[in-house]
């Protein structure tokens, strides 16, 4: 059977000045995270609620001759719909959040760490494929009352979703790398 | 595992304590209780290299190769 060690030999020797600078830098990130999150959140809001028709129609890639202004109903029902992916991405934010409190606190090769990570993954892949199915809800969303010709569907693939779905899948190789890492490191840790 | 860890022989043919020998190769008492039962998965040259200039043998008198298994 093998015993946990206690740490003295157990853990690499000591590098003062990087692991500082990771803790420095995490507590920053996790600040981040927290303020973007709340950030992206009430622009959301602000923008159903201020934004002026024009300016949402063209977001929208709507073009054509408005017949209607858009209704609070049809602004509450945008700020329904567009709140979906932004709300993926707030939890991964959540979730790098919480791997970041655990990097500033000397925690790197966790379980946690790499669930977290993967969790932050799989909110940007949701995020990024949710993006052009919202903005198509939205497009018929905005046109059912507002242009005389009837709906409009607008799809739209963008190269910032392509990436998002490529920094997605390195974030996912990221935490099965630190899935590995941990199991390394616990090895390692059984070494006297 | 086949590998025996003789630290305890050693210890007692050299009538030396635990703690005078984890003190000097900068260990714990625990983590060296460990080594002597042999439930580590493994021990640094440095561990190795320190309890050998204490104890004055050879990592050979300190671990045994056993095979239990039957032929």
């Amino acid at each position: 059977m093998i015993t946990s060690l206690s740490p003295e030999l157990s853990q690499p020797g000591p590098r003062p000045k990087r692991l500082e600078r990771i803790r420095v830098v995490s507590r920053i990130l996790a600040r981040s995270c927290m303020g973007v999150s709340i950030v992206l959140a009430v622009a959301l809001a602000a923008y159903w609620m201020v934004s002026t028709d024009e300016a949402i129609l063209r977001d929208a890639r709507l073009g054509g001759i408005a017949i209607r202004p858009i209704g609070w109903p049809v602004r509450l029902a945008g700020l329904a719909i567009s709140a979906v992916p932004l709300a993926c991405l707030i939890w991964g934010l959540l979730q790098a959040r919480r791997c970041f409190e655990s990097f500033a606190a000397n925690r790197f090769f966790t379980p946690e760490n790499s669930s977290r990570l993967r969790g932050l993954a799989t909110a940007m892949l949701a995020s990024a494929v949710l993006k052009p199915v919202v903005g198509a809800a939205l497009s018929v969303v905005l046109s059912w009352q507002t242009y005389a010709q009837g709906k409009d569907l607008v799809i739209n693939l963008s190269s910032d979703s392509l990436l998002a779905l490529l920094f997605a899948g390195l974030v996912s190789v990221t935490a099965w790398v630190l899935a590995e890492a941990n199991s390394i490191a616990e090895e390692n840790a059984q070494f006297v | 595992m086949p590998i025996r860890v003789r630290l305890n022989v050693m210890l007692a043919e050299r009538n030396v304590k635990s703690k005078e020998l984890a003190e000097y190769v900068g260990i714990t008492e625990a983590n060296l209780s460990l080594l002597k039962q042999g439930k580590v998965k493994g021990v640094r040259f440095d561990t190795l290299e320190r309890i050998c200039a204490y104890l004055k043998c050879q990592p050979g008198d300190l671990l045994r190769y056993e095979n239990d298994e039957p032929a």
